[in-house]
């Protein structure tokens, strides 16, 4: 019986990362095999250190395994993804802060070195539905740490990727700020998307369509 | 004449910030200005007001009452976009923290190229100079997760000062440099300021202020005292007349009162 083979959009196959540190090594992912699908939701769990951000890491492109390898669409060439195909929302390094908090969602675009591709009105959209619309002009030092991370979930979801990695996207948010930003990632995995979420919070996890847990 | 230009000005600066203790008096009235093509080192110990006055004279913040002339202009009346635009393209700020000057999507020279990109338009081969200069030109594909705390804010530092802003404003740039990247850095200060930009640099390295042309110094939301070209270091009388005494003065007035005597040329200050 053959199958319809779907293409995945993201694949790794056999991922090993390890660090040094002095004389002792730590191997942060080792030899992990992920398929991620289109209209997928997965979520990468385990407890801290991990290895969850390493591997956030290596599914953008960011780092380099030191061995097996990550492809991405149909593209195998190696090089990581471009922002257009997979959007990341961060835990750190995330906004610029001489910026506003709407300049800094709009840098999606100067990150996907497309100007202005994306709609104001996708703009508007997500600043409602983040509660961040009275933000949109202040500077992005004034802002708290929960409004950041809401506002590089807007920034990820700007320009509807294909695939959004997302690490630890409510770790800052209070429980109704969280559901709306699992809300809106579900809502990109309805409409096709692929996504990753690692997370340390299980009632997080309920969510996805699939579980990978990590071990030290 | 160009030397009389000032790059930026400020006027009676006051930021009152409320808390949940009531309201905190950051800075309490300063005035001074920054002529085109000085370095101006910012110095005063932790919360005598530094970083607050750095954010408003970078128009990152209003102020409470007073005002911040930028090339000549006042920025009081500045909407919320003309602001920011006005920071965009004129104004190359160093945070504290090297983390919020950079993303984790980008490499070293696509930081590089964004920031001078976000300014004017990119002249061949200036990036890869910019990045030499900042010594990063072996880590220009590296990503700001895989950098050590002094080559992020050289990059920090490097994204500010892209497609030479007029006014380049620096809150501790070298708090995480060891000593040979604090010396490259000081070593490029002088390059920047021959080239016209105005530098305001808050620092307590003395590899800092040794570059400076001018030294201001802050005491308690207050501008206590301010070098001269000479180099020798003024008191500064405020708004209302007042002066501060030298720190570890005080020590001599136990009792907190003191014999002032005018003279047609000096002032004499005793214990009673």
């Amino acid at each position: 019986m053959t199958q319809t083979q779907i293409t995945p959009c993201l694949q790794a196959e056999g991922v090993t990362k390890r660090f040094t540190r002095g004389s002792t090594v730590i191997w942060a992912v080792q030899d992990l095999d992920l398929s991620l699908a289109p209209g997928e939701l997965v979520a990468v769990t385990g407890p801290s250190l991990s290895g969850k951000t390493t591997l956030v890491e290596l599914l953008a492109g960011w780092t380099r395994p030191d061995q097996g390898r990550v492809a991405w669409g149909s593209d195998t060439s190696g090089g990581s993804p471009p922002w257009s195909y997979l959007a990341v929302i961060p835990q750190t390094f995330a906004l610029l802060e001489e910026l506003s908090v709407g300049e800094n969602i709009l840098l999606a675009t100067r990150i996907a070195r497309r100007r202005r591709a994306s709609a104001p009105e996708r703009l508007d959209h997500l600043l409602a539905a983040m509660g961040l619309d009275r933000l949109r002009d202040r500077g992005a030092f004034e802002i708290s740490v929960g409004e950041r991370q809401r506002t590089m979930v807007a920034r990820a979801l700007l320009d509807r990727p294909p695939v959004v990695l997302a690490d630890e996207p409510v770790a800052h948010q209070d429980p109704h700020h969280a559901e709306i930003i699992l809300g809106l990632l579900r809502d990109a995995v309805d409409d096709g998307a692929a996504c990753v979420i690692a997370t340390r919070r299980p009632e997080v996890a309920e969510l996805a369509d699939r579980v990978v847990t990590l071990t030290h | 004449m160009l030397a009389d230009r000032n790059a930026a000005a400020c006027h009676d600066l006051v930021q009152v910030y409320e808390s949940a203790g009531g309201p905190v008096h950051a800075l309490r009235g300063i005035s001074t200005d920054f002529p085109v093509g000085s370095l101006t080192a910012v110095m005063g110990s932790s919360g005598a007001g530094k970083s607050t006055f750095l954010r408003l004279i970078a128009c990152l913040e209003r102020p409470t009452v007073g005002e911040v002339i930028i090339d000549g202009a006042p920025t009081a009346q500045l909407t919320g976009r003309a602001r920011q635009r006005l920071v965009a393209r004129q104004i190359g700020y160093v945070f504290q923290t090297p983390s919020d000057n950079l993303l984790s999507y980008l490499s070293v020279v696509e930081h590089v190229r964004m920031a001078w990109r976000m300014r004017a338009p990119e002249p061949p081969g200036a990036v890869d100079e910019l990045l030499d200069l900042t010594g990063l030109a072996e880590l220009a594909k590296s990503r700001p997760t895989g950098l050590a705390a002094g080559e992020q804010q050289r990059l920090a530092f490097a994204m500010a000062v892209a497609a030479r802003p007029a006014l380049v404003i620096a809150d501790e740039p070298t708090a995480s440099l060891d000593p040979a990247g604090a010396e490259a850095l000081a070593a490029l200060l002088p390059v920047l300021v021959a080239g016209g930009q105005t530098l305001v640099i808050c620092t307590h390295d003395s590899i800092v202020t040794d570059a400076a042309t001018r030294v201001l110094l802050l005491s308690n939301g207050t501008l206590a005292a301010e070098s001269d070209r000479g180099g020798e270091l003024l008191s500064v009388l405020d708004g209302a007349d007042r002066i501060q005494l030298p720190r570890g003065m005080t020590g001599l007035f136990p009792g907190r009162r003191v014999r002032l005597t005018a003279y047609p040329d000096h002032v004499r200050i005793e214990r009673p």
